[in-house]
Protein backbone atom coordinates (compact mmCIF):
# COMPACT_ATOMS: atom_id res chain seq x y z
CA UNK A 1 0.00 0.00 0.00
CA UNK A 2 2.57 2.53 -1.16
CA UNK A 3 0.43 4.53 -3.54
CA UNK A 4 -2.38 7.00 -3.07
CA UNK A 5 -5.90 5.87 -2.37
CA UNK A 6 -8.95 7.43 -3.94
CA UNK A 7 -12.67 6.89 -3.89
CA UNK A 8 -14.57 5.55 -6.84
CA UNK A 9 -16.19 8.57 -8.50
CA UNK A 10 -19.95 9.14 -8.32
CA UNK A 11 -20.56 7.10 -5.17
CA UNK A 12 -23.50 8.65 -3.27
CA UNK A 13 -22.61 9.34 0.34
CA UNK A 14 -25.48 9.72 2.80
CA UNK A 15 -24.32 11.00 6.15
CA UNK A 16 -26.33 9.87 9.16
CA UNK A 17 -25.39 10.81 12.68
CA UNK A 18 -23.48 7.65 13.45
CA UNK A 19 -23.06 5.95 10.09
CA UNK A 20 -22.43 6.57 6.44
CA UNK A 21 -24.50 4.86 3.77
CA UNK A 22 -22.69 4.50 0.47
CA UNK A 23 -24.53 3.79 -2.77
CA UNK A 24 -22.64 2.83 -5.91
CA UNK A 25 -25.01 3.91 -8.70
CA UNK A 26 -23.17 1.82 -11.27
CA UNK A 27 -23.98 -1.42 -9.46
CA UNK A 28 -26.82 -0.42 -7.15
CA UNK A 29 -24.88 -1.87 -4.23
CA UNK A 30 -25.30 -0.33 -0.78
CA UNK A 31 -22.80 -0.30 2.07
CA UNK A 32 -22.66 1.17 5.55
CA UNK A 33 -19.61 2.51 7.36
CA UNK A 34 -19.04 3.09 11.05
CA UNK A 35 -17.16 6.01 12.61
CA UNK A 36 -13.74 4.66 11.66
CA UNK A 37 -14.87 4.00 8.13
CA UNK A 38 -16.31 7.50 7.93
CA UNK A 39 -12.92 9.06 8.75
CA UNK A 40 -11.18 6.85 6.20
CA UNK A 41 -13.80 7.64 3.54
CA UNK A 42 -13.51 11.37 4.15
CA UNK A 43 -9.72 11.17 4.15
CA UNK A 44 -9.68 9.73 0.64
CA UNK A 45 -12.04 12.35 -0.81
CA UNK A 46 -8.88 13.36 -2.62
CA UNK A 47 -6.04 10.93 -3.36
CA UNK A 48 -4.26 10.21 -0.09
CA UNK A 49 -1.50 7.97 1.18
CA UNK A 50 -2.06 5.41 3.91
CA UNK A 51 0.12 7.52 6.17
CA UNK A 52 -2.10 10.57 5.77
CA UNK A 53 -5.22 8.50 6.38
CA UNK A 54 -3.62 7.10 9.54
CA UNK A 55 -2.92 10.67 10.65
CA UNK A 56 -6.61 11.45 10.26
CA UNK A 57 -7.49 8.45 12.42
CA UNK A 58 -5.02 9.23 15.20
CA UNK A 59 -6.18 12.87 15.17
CA UNK A 60 -9.79 11.77 15.62
CA UNK A 61 -9.58 8.77 17.93
CA UNK A 62 -7.47 7.93 20.96
CA UNK A 63 -5.54 5.14 19.27
CA UNK A 64 -1.88 4.33 18.74
CA UNK A 65 -0.35 4.49 15.28
CA UNK A 66 0.14 0.73 14.89
CA UNK A 67 -3.49 0.00 15.66
CA UNK A 68 -4.63 2.85 13.42
CA UNK A 69 -2.49 1.59 10.56
CA UNK A 70 -3.94 -1.90 10.87
CA UNK A 71 -7.48 -0.51 10.93
CA UNK A 72 -6.87 1.77 7.95
CA UNK A 73 -5.36 -1.03 5.87
CA UNK A 74 -8.30 -3.28 6.72
CA UNK A 75 -10.90 -0.64 5.79
CA UNK A 76 -9.10 0.25 2.55
CA UNK A 77 -8.87 -3.41 1.60
CA UNK A 78 -12.60 -3.81 2.27
CA UNK A 79 -13.39 -0.76 0.16
CA UNK A 80 -11.22 -2.09 -2.64
CA UNK A 81 -12.89 -5.50 -2.43
CA UNK A 82 -16.29 -3.93 -3.15
CA UNK A 83 -14.82 -1.56 -5.74
CA UNK A 84 -15.53 1.62 -3.79
CA UNK A 85 -11.87 2.70 -3.65
CA UNK A 86 -8.68 1.91 -5.42
CA UNK A 87 -4.97 2.43 -4.96
CA UNK A 88 -3.16 4.42 -7.58
CA UNK A 89 0.23 2.91 -8.32
CA UNK A 90 3.11 4.87 -6.81
CA UNK A 91 5.17 6.71 -9.42
CA UNK B 1 -55.89 16.82 -9.89
CA UNK B 2 -52.64 15.13 -10.58
CA UNK B 3 -52.88 15.73 -14.33
CA UNK B 4 -52.86 19.48 -13.78
CA UNK B 5 -50.18 18.93 -11.16
CA UNK B 6 -47.95 17.32 -13.75
CA UNK B 7 -48.93 19.77 -16.45
CA UNK B 8 -47.49 22.46 -14.22
CA UNK B 9 -44.29 20.46 -13.96
CA UNK B 10 -43.92 19.26 -17.51
CA UNK B 11 -44.18 21.44 -20.59
CA UNK B 12 -45.09 19.23 -23.54
CA UNK B 13 -45.54 20.14 -27.20
CA UNK B 14 -48.76 18.17 -27.56
CA UNK B 15 -51.01 16.00 -25.46
CA UNK B 16 -49.44 12.71 -26.37
CA UNK B 17 -46.52 12.69 -23.95
CA UNK B 18 -48.67 13.92 -21.10
CA UNK B 19 -51.29 11.30 -21.82
CA UNK B 20 -48.53 8.70 -21.94
CA UNK B 21 -47.33 9.81 -18.54
CA UNK B 22 -50.86 9.62 -17.19
CA UNK B 23 -51.12 6.05 -18.40
CA UNK B 24 -47.62 5.28 -17.27
CA UNK B 25 -48.23 6.18 -13.63
CA UNK B 26 -51.91 5.16 -13.56
CA UNK B 27 -52.67 8.70 -12.49
CA UNK B 28 -56.12 8.71 -10.92
CA UNK B 29 -58.53 11.34 -12.22
CA UNK B 30 -59.48 14.11 -9.87
CA UNK B 31 -57.50 12.98 -6.87
CA UNK B 32 -54.42 15.03 -6.38
CA UNK B 33 -53.16 18.57 -6.06
CA UNK B 34 -49.61 19.71 -5.55
CA UNK B 35 -48.33 20.09 -2.03
CA UNK B 36 -46.21 23.01 -3.16
CA UNK B 37 -45.35 24.63 -6.42
CA UNK B 38 -42.37 23.18 -8.21
CA UNK B 39 -42.85 25.31 -11.32
CA UNK B 40 -42.14 23.88 -14.74
CA UNK B 41 -39.26 21.47 -14.24
CA UNK B 42 -39.05 19.81 -17.62
CA UNK B 43 -39.74 20.52 -21.24
CA UNK B 44 -40.44 17.52 -23.44
CA UNK B 45 -39.25 17.83 -27.02
CA UNK B 46 -39.96 15.24 -29.67
CA UNK B 47 -37.70 14.40 -32.58
CA UNK B 48 -39.93 14.53 -35.70
CA UNK B 49 -38.24 11.37 -36.95
CA UNK B 50 -39.72 9.40 -34.06
CA UNK B 51 -42.79 7.60 -35.38
CA UNK B 52 -45.46 7.14 -32.77
CA UNK B 53 -43.21 8.80 -30.21
CA UNK B 54 -43.93 6.27 -27.48
CA UNK B 55 -44.70 2.60 -27.26
CA UNK B 56 -47.54 1.89 -24.84
CA UNK B 57 -46.88 -1.85 -24.92
CA UNK B 58 -44.11 -1.39 -22.38
CA UNK B 59 -46.49 -1.05 -19.48
CA UNK B 60 -47.13 -4.78 -19.62
CA UNK B 61 -43.59 -5.91 -20.35
CA UNK B 62 -40.87 -4.01 -18.57
CA UNK B 63 -37.36 -4.89 -19.70
CA UNK B 64 -34.88 -6.07 -17.12
CA UNK B 65 -32.36 -3.45 -18.09
CA UNK B 66 -32.18 -0.11 -19.79
CA UNK B 67 -29.05 1.26 -21.38
CA UNK B 68 -28.20 4.48 -19.56
CA UNK B 69 -25.31 6.41 -21.05
CA UNK B 70 -23.90 9.43 -19.23
CA UNK B 71 -23.27 12.45 -21.42
CA UNK B 72 -22.14 14.74 -18.62
CA UNK B 73 -22.80 15.04 -14.89
CA UNK B 74 -26.41 16.10 -15.39
CA UNK B 75 -27.12 14.78 -18.88
CA UNK B 76 -27.69 11.20 -19.94
CA UNK B 77 -29.39 9.08 -22.56
CA UNK B 78 -31.80 6.20 -21.85
CA UNK B 79 -32.37 3.47 -24.42
CA UNK B 80 -34.46 0.35 -24.20
CA UNK B 81 -32.75 -2.67 -25.80
CA UNK B 82 -36.14 -4.08 -26.73
CA UNK B 83 -36.92 -0.93 -28.77
CA UNK B 84 -33.73 -0.37 -30.76
CA UNK B 85 -33.53 2.91 -32.60
CA UNK B 86 -35.38 5.03 -30.07
CA UNK B 87 -34.06 6.77 -26.98
CA UNK B 88 -34.71 9.54 -24.50
CA UNK B 89 -32.10 12.21 -23.88
CA UNK B 90 -32.27 14.03 -20.58
CA UNK B 91 -30.73 17.22 -19.26
CA UNK B 92 -31.39 17.73 -15.58
CA UNK B 93 -31.34 21.41 -14.75
CA UNK B 94 -33.60 24.41 -14.41
CA UNK B 95 -35.66 23.75 -16.39
CA UNK B 96 -34.84 20.23 -17.45
CA UNK B 97 -35.11 19.09 -21.04
CA UNK B 98 -36.35 15.65 -22.02
CA UNK B 99 -35.97 14.85 -25.71
CA UNK B 100 -37.72 11.86 -27.24
CA UNK B 101 -35.59 11.00 -30.24
CA UNK B 102 -34.78 8.39 -32.82
CA UNK B 103 -36.42 6.68 -35.73
CA UNK B 104 -38.30 4.07 -33.74
CA UNK B 105 -40.92 4.17 -30.98
CA UNK B 106 -39.48 5.05 -27.61
CA UNK B 107 -40.44 2.91 -24.64
CA UNK B 108 -42.51 4.32 -21.83
CA UNK B 109 -40.06 2.73 -19.42
CA UNK B 110 -37.24 4.88 -20.77
CA UNK B 111 -39.44 7.96 -20.50
CA UNK B 112 -40.39 6.97 -16.96
CA UNK B 113 -36.74 6.87 -15.94
CA UNK B 114 -36.17 10.25 -17.55
CA UNK B 115 -39.17 11.93 -15.94
CA UNK B 116 -38.52 10.38 -12.54
CA UNK B 117 -35.01 11.79 -12.62
CA UNK B 118 -36.03 15.34 -13.52
CA UNK B 119 -38.82 15.32 -10.92
CA UNK B 120 -36.39 13.95 -8.32
CA UNK B 121 -34.11 16.90 -9.03
CA UNK B 122 -36.91 19.12 -7.66
CA UNK B 123 -37.28 16.99 -4.54
CA UNK B 124 -40.25 15.01 -5.80
CA UNK B 125 -39.14 11.40 -5.39
CA UNK B 126 -40.89 8.43 -6.95
CA UNK B 127 -40.80 5.34 -4.75
CA UNK B 128 -41.68 1.76 -5.58
CA UNK B 129 -43.98 1.39 -2.59
CA UNK B 130 -47.54 1.00 -1.42
CA UNK B 131 -49.06 3.48 1.00
CA UNK B 132 -52.04 3.65 3.34
CA UNK B 133 -53.46 6.31 5.62
CA UNK B 134 -55.99 6.57 8.42
CA UNK B 135 -56.08 10.35 8.20
CA UNK B 136 -53.69 10.70 11.10
CA UNK B 137 -50.78 8.59 9.95
CA UNK B 138 -49.60 7.76 6.45
CA UNK B 139 -47.47 4.63 6.04
CA UNK B 140 -45.30 3.83 3.05
CA UNK B 141 -44.77 0.09 2.62
CA UNK B 142 -41.36 -0.57 1.07
CA UNK B 143 -39.83 -3.75 -0.24
CA UNK B 144 -39.01 -5.57 -3.46
CA UNK B 145 -41.76 -7.12 -5.56
CA UNK B 146 -43.27 -10.17 -3.91
CA UNK B 147 -42.74 -9.04 -0.33
CA UNK B 148 -46.46 -8.46 0.23
CA UNK B 149 -46.92 -4.70 -0.27
CA UNK B 150 -50.21 -5.12 -2.10
CA UNK B 151 -51.54 -7.76 0.25
CA UNK B 152 -50.62 -5.71 3.29
CA UNK B 153 -52.26 -2.61 1.81
CA UNK B 154 -55.36 -4.59 0.99
CA UNK B 155 -55.67 -6.00 4.48
CA UNK B 156 -55.27 -2.49 5.89
CA UNK B 157 -58.00 -1.24 3.53
CA UNK B 158 -60.32 -3.96 4.72
CA UNK B 159 -59.61 -2.78 8.27
CA UNK B 160 -60.73 0.77 7.38
CA UNK B 161 -57.50 2.41 6.19
CA UNK B 162 -57.58 4.42 2.97
CA UNK B 163 -55.38 3.31 0.10
CA UNK B 164 -52.90 5.91 -1.15
CA UNK B 165 -50.81 3.81 -3.51
CA UNK B 166 -50.33 0.18 -4.41
CA UNK B 167 -47.11 0.10 -6.39
CA UNK B 168 -45.80 3.63 -6.87
CA UNK B 169 -45.97 6.99 -5.14
CA UNK B 170 -44.37 10.40 -5.14
CA UNK B 171 -43.09 11.92 -1.92
CA UNK B 172 -42.19 15.58 -1.68
CA UNK B 173 -38.98 15.79 0.33
CA UNK B 174 -39.81 19.33 1.49
CA UNK B 175 -43.23 18.55 2.94
CA UNK B 176 -43.25 14.71 3.05
CA UNK B 177 -46.60 14.91 1.24
CA UNK B 178 -47.34 11.57 -0.42
CA UNK B 179 -49.32 11.18 -3.66
CA UNK B 180 -50.15 7.81 -5.09
CA UNK B 181 -49.72 6.75 -8.71
CA UNK B 182 -52.32 3.98 -8.67
CA UNK B 183 -56.07 3.63 -8.88
CA UNK B 184 -56.28 -0.12 -8.50
CA UNK B 185 -54.59 -2.77 -6.43
CA UNK B 186 -52.96 -5.71 -8.21
CA UNK B 187 -53.22 -9.07 -6.54
CA UNK B 188 -51.60 -12.39 -7.21
CA UNK B 189 -54.14 -15.16 -7.81
CA UNK B 190 -53.67 -16.76 -4.39
CA UNK B 191 -54.09 -13.46 -2.55
CA UNK B 192 -57.05 -12.48 -4.72
CA UNK B 193 -58.79 -15.75 -4.03
CA UNK B 194 -58.24 -15.43 -0.30
CA UNK B 195 -59.09 -11.75 0.06
CA UNK B 196 -61.55 -10.74 -2.64
CA UNK B 197 -64.69 -12.82 -2.67
CA UNK B 198 -66.28 -13.53 -6.03
CA UNK B 199 -63.37 -12.13 -7.99
CA UNK B 200 -62.77 -13.21 -11.55
CA UNK B 201 -60.00 -15.78 -11.67
CA UNK B 202 -56.99 -14.18 -13.37
CA UNK B 203 -55.19 -15.82 -16.24
CA UNK B 204 -51.99 -17.68 -15.31
CA UNK B 205 -49.30 -15.13 -14.50
CA UNK B 206 -51.82 -12.30 -14.52
CA UNK B 207 -52.64 -10.12 -11.54
CA UNK B 208 -56.18 -9.22 -10.68
CA UNK B 209 -56.90 -5.47 -10.67
CA UNK B 210 -59.20 -4.38 -7.84
CA UNK B 211 -60.08 -0.64 -7.97
CA UNK B 212 -59.45 1.34 -4.77
CA UNK B 213 -63.12 2.38 -4.93
CA UNK B 214 -64.06 -1.22 -4.20
CA UNK B 215 -63.16 -0.64 -0.56
CA UNK B 216 -65.38 2.40 -0.16
CA UNK B 217 -62.77 4.50 1.63
CA UNK B 218 -61.71 6.67 -1.31
CA UNK B 219 -58.15 7.50 -2.30
CA UNK B 220 -56.09 8.94 0.50
CA UNK B 221 -53.10 11.22 0.73
CA UNK B 222 -51.22 12.96 3.47
CA UNK B 223 -47.80 13.66 4.93
CA UNK B 224 -45.63 10.61 5.36
CA UNK B 225 -45.34 9.54 9.00
CA UNK B 226 -44.05 5.96 8.88
CA UNK B 227 -41.69 3.95 6.68
CA UNK B 228 -42.34 0.23 6.88
CA UNK B 229 -39.88 -2.18 5.27
CA UNK B 230 -41.52 -5.51 4.48
CA UNK B 231 -39.51 -8.65 5.08
CA UNK B 232 -40.11 -12.36 4.92
CA UNK B 233 -39.54 -14.70 7.81
CA UNK B 234 -40.25 -18.30 8.65
CA UNK B 235 -42.47 -17.20 11.53
CA UNK B 236 -46.14 -17.91 11.16
CA UNK B 237 -47.22 -14.66 12.77
CA UNK B 238 -46.38 -11.19 11.46
CA UNK B 239 -43.85 -9.41 13.64
CA UNK B 240 -42.84 -5.78 13.96
CA UNK B 241 -39.21 -4.90 14.67
CA UNK B 242 -37.14 -1.76 14.80
CA UNK B 243 -34.98 -0.56 11.95
CA UNK B 244 -31.82 1.53 12.15
CA UNK B 245 -31.50 4.81 10.28
CA UNK B 246 -28.96 3.22 7.94
CA UNK B 247 -31.30 0.33 7.17
CA UNK B 248 -34.09 2.81 6.46
CA UNK B 249 -31.94 4.88 4.11
CA UNK B 250 -30.96 1.69 2.31
CA UNK B 251 -34.64 0.77 1.97
CA UNK B 252 -35.31 4.23 0.50
CA UNK B 253 -32.51 3.79 -2.01
CA UNK B 254 -33.92 0.39 -2.98
CA UNK B 255 -37.37 1.90 -3.47
CA UNK B 256 -36.21 4.95 -5.40
CA UNK B 257 -33.62 3.31 -7.61
CA UNK B 258 -30.10 4.56 -8.05
CA UNK B 259 -29.89 8.25 -8.98
CA UNK B 260 -28.35 8.94 -12.35
CA UNK B 261 -27.45 12.62 -12.38
CA UNK B 262 -25.15 14.52 -10.06
CA UNK B 263 -28.02 16.77 -9.00
CA UNK B 264 -30.25 13.89 -7.93
CA UNK B 265 -27.41 12.17 -6.09
CA UNK B 266 -27.11 15.31 -4.01
CA UNK B 267 -30.87 15.52 -3.49
CA UNK B 268 -30.99 11.93 -2.22
CA UNK B 269 -27.88 12.23 -0.05
CA UNK B 270 -29.24 15.35 1.68
CA UNK B 271 -32.93 14.49 1.65
CA UNK B 272 -33.08 10.88 2.81
CA UNK B 273 -31.53 11.51 6.26
CA UNK B 274 -34.16 14.20 6.85
CA UNK B 275 -36.95 11.81 5.87
CA UNK B 276 -35.59 9.19 8.23
CA UNK B 277 -35.39 11.67 11.11
CA UNK B 278 -38.99 12.80 10.63
CA UNK B 279 -40.64 9.38 10.33
CA UNK B 280 -41.13 6.29 12.44
CA UNK B 281 -39.20 3.47 10.84
CA UNK B 282 -40.16 -0.15 11.30
CA UNK B 283 -39.66 -3.54 9.69
CA UNK B 284 -42.63 -5.86 9.29
CA UNK B 285 -41.84 -9.55 8.86
CA UNK B 286 -44.88 -11.07 7.26
CA UNK B 287 -44.27 -14.78 7.51
CA UNK B 288 -46.44 -16.62 5.05
CA UNK B 289 -48.86 -14.65 2.88
CA UNK B 290 -51.79 -16.39 4.50
CA UNK B 291 -50.85 -15.11 7.95
CA UNK B 292 -53.16 -12.53 9.42
CA UNK B 293 -52.01 -8.93 9.04
CA UNK B 294 -51.29 -7.76 12.52
CA UNK B 295 -52.75 -4.27 12.18
CA UNK B 296 -50.94 -0.96 11.97
CA UNK B 297 -47.53 -0.57 13.61
CA UNK B 298 -47.35 0.40 17.25
CA UNK B 299 -46.86 4.16 17.42
CA UNK B 300 -43.64 5.48 18.83
CA UNK B 301 -41.87 2.17 19.17
CA UNK B 302 -39.08 3.29 16.89
CA UNK B 303 -37.91 6.80 16.36
CA UNK B 304 -36.75 8.23 13.12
Amino acid sequence: MDGRWERKPDVVTTDLDDELVLLDPSTGSLHTMNDTGRVVWNAIAHPATVESVVESITATFDVDEATATADVCRVLAELAAVDLAREQPSS
Amino acid sequence: MILSFFSRLIDVPDGEALEALRRLWNIPPGGVSAGRSHGVVATVAVDPRTPGHLDPRDRAARPDGLEITPVSGDSFRVADPTRPGGAVEVRVGAPSLVTVLGEAPVSLTALEVAMSEVLAATGLIRLHAAAITDGRRTLALLGPSGRGKSTTALRAARAGWRLVAEDGLFVDLATLEVRGCDEAIRLRPAAAEALVGGARAPEPGERLLVPFDRFGNGIGHGPLTDLVHLRRSADEEPRWSSMTDAETVMALFEASGAPISVTVRTVFARGFPEVVRQTHNMALSLGSLTSAFGGPPPAGTSGG
